[in-house]
């Protein structure tokens, strides 16, 4: 009887007989439970320990690519099942494309769902098309590995068992989940998080499992089947939560005018860094929805509410805050940050997360709160505002602000709290800007001084330091090196054929000399001392000079006929005098040059020379023309002075502009140049005298074989000397006096143009 | 038993060789948040109601949530009722005799305290403790013996809402400050 029974028993699940006893639908075990003909007649209990009896028994392989397998396997499943149920489908069909279409609304509104959608696409393809292979998105492959990864850490049995179980799972799931409610789906998915659970915590495989590594497995589990599953599931939830999630929307956008006062939830919005906080809130709070796993989405969460907390401490300097306090401020944060599909993402958490996370640990009691601050606002009242029903209403029609509304800047859009927050920042580098400035112009301040105490320095050191001028006197001394080379051929023919002439010529020239020594003199008071006395110097160490000079010329002068020696006294005045001429050229010349330029003389120059030469002419010829010649010449050279009196208007301001282009304070050192180099000068002279020099040797003759033209002559000189005389008269005389001096004393002036060569040598050298 | 927070506090006990994992949630005690009540208090499986004894107005709230929590959870769920502030015994509005008395009418133990002081706290969650896990462990054996699948014999994780009454008490009756 019994065993006929256990033989109908198993017969039984053929479906051939319309009687089933209450032994045929019990476990085959025996266990006393009932069974079922889907567990091959197993109770579930016992089901389990035969699957992982024969678990065990297979061969383990890659779970990885047994992933892939049950994929690729699950898809064309699903294909053959959409084929041949096609009832089914039509049927299910309307209500997946409305679901789409659903989907096709929301997808401007958040980028995420875009993602989704594209991926709703494919797998509606794929599903009609029943051809293509569905390749995994990154998420899930992500997630697999992940699971993988974490599973190769435990013993091949687990991983074998969890694995396994997993697979059958997703396999079934991807088979219906496109076809079943959020409830159906939430059921199943929260079996198997049962399922799992159990398996892991109480089959003998299993025991030597931490409970760390429990919980890992139940959060990986979770992590895969979301992820895999996620495309459908989201849109089953966001089809049912649409218009929830619109209405819990528009709802929070008109209660925009709600403040913290209102809610009594002590934020502070006015503080700065209460409002930085509230935006990682708000952050934290729209992330929440671009996450793919529950349990990611309630990190977010997570980590908003410690921000909220976070915003009480501030606002509250410190106290730690109870209830009272966050759900008041986590509906205020809710408020201010109007997350995008928030039903869904509640509902999504509640159905597909494992309730143990919602029921326990921080996660779910701030997610408690959530569900609380959604409740409340979605229920919101006058009362609970503390409103009267007409301030609400007028609230919430626009009419009317709350009196704090425009208090401080909490009002303002963001744009405004980042513009004040930005021109604030750029008070701040403009104060910084300020200082900068401040900071370059001292310094500016600085180099510039830096630079005034450099140039004092600079010029006193030149001050105090002669030498720095030497460079100038190189100029005019290589002028008198050129000269002075020249010098020695020009004037030695010039002595021997002074020696042979007349003591008149020295006598003349002596009372020249007495004559340019006043002429010096009284000219002198427009010059400084120094001048004056290195003229004096020079006219006497000129008429010393003379007188050796004379000692010298009277021996050959006897013999010489009075003619040819007048001849050859206005020959030689007309050379010495034209050589003379050329040196108060060349005194102009040094005072020009020191003062200024050396371009001066070369215009100057060659003009006074001619004056200086037809000056002399005519004097020459005056005493030509008187037969002594002395009181002749004393006549012109009176008148000479008197034009050079009222005629030296002119030159001091010459003189001035000289010595006012000289450097002040330097002027002694000038004149000392002046003196020192007044034996020097006759250097240049003969170099431009030469000209003369040689024209009137031969022009005097002329000049004295017409001497009956001589009237004429000077009567044409009147005219021609006046215009000629202003420059410089009396110190041509002078200048006369030394430049025969110094013609005479070249020997001497060479060696003085070597000294002097030699000094600036030196200073060269020092200055270098 | 301080937390960083004092809205919330996970805290592990051993009790007669048992884990048991309490998860202390306290919930926001206004009156404009009341109707949120049962989001917090579903599927929890004690509440700690406490009054403040100087505050007769507190213990008429307490009576308000002890009938929703009735109505809602019925018998399942284990109450306390907490009587704080004994360290004003002088100020005493509410009767000891009043409170207990009505503690046991409505099935619910009852406790003095005093936050403040820190007495009596340890014992009222203690206590609150061992009544729930007996009501699990009974509830489980009911499950098992009516023949539907049976969950796990183990202690479950416990859940406890604790619905401070009374603001004006002010001061947390799960955390000694």
């Amino acid at each position: 009887m019994s065993g006929s029974s256990d033989n109908g028993s198993s017969s039984a699940w053929t479906g051939t007989r319309l009687h089933i006893k209450e032994g045929e639908l019990q476990c085959v075990r025996g266990c006393g439970f009932y069974g079922n003909p889907a567990w091959e007649g197993h109770c579930s209990k016992c089901y389990k320990d035969h699957l992982a009896q024969t678990q065990q028994r297979k061969t383990v392989f890659h779970p990885s690519l047994k992933l892939r397998n049950k994929v690729s396997r699950s898809v064309s499943d699903v294909s053959d099942f959409t084929s041949s149920a096609t009832s089914i489908m039509s049927r299910k069909f309307d209500r997946f494309e409305e679901k789409r279409r659903q989907q096709l609304d929301k997808k401007t509104k958040v980028v995420k769902s875009i993602f989704r959608k594209s991926q709703g696409k494919e797998g509606s393809k794929a599903g009609e098309a029943s051809r293509l292979v569905r390749q995994l998105s990154m998420e899930s492959q992500g997630a697999g590995q992940q699971y993988n990864e974490f599973l190769k850490t435990l013993s091949k049995d687990v991983q074998c068992g969890v694995s396994k179980l997993i697979n059958t799972f997703l396999e079934k799931m991807l088979r219906v989940v496109e076809f079943q409610s959020v409830d159906e789906c939430s059921e199943q998915i929260q079996d198997f998080y049962t399922t799992m659970n159990d398996m892991i915590t109480q089959q003998p495989v299993y025991i030597g499992l931490e409970q760390e590594q429990i919980d890992k497995i139940n959060e990986l589990t979770e992590r895969y089947i979301t992820t895999r599953l996620y495309k459908p599931l989201i849109i089953t939830v966001n089809a049912v939560c649409e218009e929830k999630d619109l209405a819990i929307q528009n709802r929070i956008r008109s209660l925009a005018w709600i403040s913290s006062q209102h809610l009594e939830c002590g934020v502070e919005e006015s503080s700065q860094e209460v409002k930085e906080t509230l935006d990682l809130v708000i952050t934290e709070l729209l992330e929440m929805d671009s996450k793919r796993v529950p349990s990611d989405k309630l990190q977010c969460l997570v980590s908003a509410a410690h921000h909220v907390l976070q915003v009480l401490k501030q606002s509250r300097s410190g106290v730690p805050a109870s209830a009272d306090d966050f759900l008041p401020a986590m509906i205020y944060c809710v408020l201010q940050a109007n997350p995008p599909l928030l039903h869904s993402n509640i509902s999504f958490i509640t159905y597909f997360s494992q309730q143990r996370s919602l029921q326990s640990g921080e996660a779910g009691y701030f997610f408690t709160n959530l569900c609380c601050a959604v409740a409340f606002i979605e229920h919101v009242t006058a009362q609970s505002l503390g409103l009267t029903e007409d301030e609400y209403e007028r609230y919430m029609t626009g009419l009317a602000l709350p009196p704090h509304a425009l208090d401080g800047d909490a009002w303002l859009c963001e744009g405004m709290r980042v513009m004040l927050q930005n021109l604030k920042t750029l008070d701040d580098l403009q104060a910084k800007m300020d200082h900068l400035v401040t900071h370059s112009d001292e310094l500016m301040q600085e180099m510039d001084e830096l630079q005034e105490s450099v140039s004092e320095q600079v010029t006193s050191v030149l001050e105090n330091n002669p030498l720095t001028i030497h460079p100038r006197r190189k100029v005019a001394i290589d002028e008198e090196l050129q000269a002075s080379s020249l010098l020695p051929s020009p004037l030695t023919p010039e002595i021997p054929p002074l020696s042979p002439d007349i003591k008149a010529a020295q006598q003349s020239l002596s009372f020249l000399q007495q004559l340019g020594d006043g002429g010096s003199q009284t000219n002198s008071p427009d010059l400084p001392d120094a001048s004056t006395v290195a003229s004096k110097s020079t006219s006497r160490t000129t008429s010393d000079f003379m007188g050796s000079e004379a000692d010298l010329l009277s021996l050959g002068v006897d013999p010489e006929e009075p003619d040819s020696s007048i001849h050859g006294l206005t020959g030689l005045l007309g050379s010495d005098i034209d050589l003379l001429g050329p040196d108060a050229d060349a005194l102009e010349a040094e005072s020009g040059m020191l003062g200024s330029s050396s371009g001066l003389p070369d215009l100057i120059g060659p003009v006074r020379s001619t004056e200086g030469s037809r000056n002399h002419n005519y004097l020459n010829l005056d005493e030509i023309g008187s037969a002594q010649g002395m009181f002749a010449l004393n006549q012109p050279f009176q008148s000479a002075k008197i034009q050079n009196n009222t005629q030296y208007s002119i030159p001091p301001t010459k003189n001035e502009k000289h010595l006012s282009g000289t450097l002040s304070g330097q002027d002694s050192l000038l004149y000392s140049g002046f003196t020192i180099q007044g034996g020097k000068i006759p250097s240049i002279a003969c170099e431009t005298g030469n000209t003369h020099s040689l024209s009137s040797p031969l022009e005097p003759p002329q000049s004295c074989s017409a001497d009956p033209l001589s009237p004429p002559l000077t009567g044409s000189q009147p005219a021609l000397p006046p215009p000629l005389i202003p420059s410089i008269p009396g110190e041509r005389q002078e200048a006369s006096a030394t430049g025969q001096k110094d013609s005479q004393k070249k020997g001497d002036a060479l060696d003085k143009v070597c000294d002097v060569l030699g000094d600036i040598v030196e200073t060269f050298d020092s200055l270098l | 038993m301080s937390g960083q927070q004092a809205s919330f506090l996970t805290k592990r006990v051993n009790l007669n060789g048992k884990r048991v994992n309490l998860a202390i949630w306290d919930t926001a005690g206004q009156e404009r948040f009341h109707a949120l009540g049962p989001i917090y208090y579903r599927e929890s499986h004690g509440a700690i109601l406490v009054y403040d004894i100087t505050d007769q107005d507190s213990f008429l709230k307490v009576k308000n949530w002890v009938r929703e929590l009735r109505r809602m959870l019925g018998d399942d769920i284990c109450l306390v009722i907490g009587g704080n502030k004994t360290d004003l015994e002088r100020e005493r509005r509410v009767s000891l005799e009043e409170a207990e008395t009505y503690a046991r009418e409505v099935g619910a133990l009852h406790f003095l305290t005093s936050a403040k002081l820190n007495q009596g706290v340890e014992e009222l969650f203690l206590e609150l403790t061992r009544r729930m896990l007996q009501t699990a462990l009974t509830n489980d054996q009911q499950r098992i013996n009516s023949l539907t699948r049976g969950g796990s014999t183990t202690a479950r994780n416990l859940q406890i809402v604790d619905d401070q009454e009374a603001p004006s008490s002010g001061k947390s009756s799960c955390c000694s400050s």
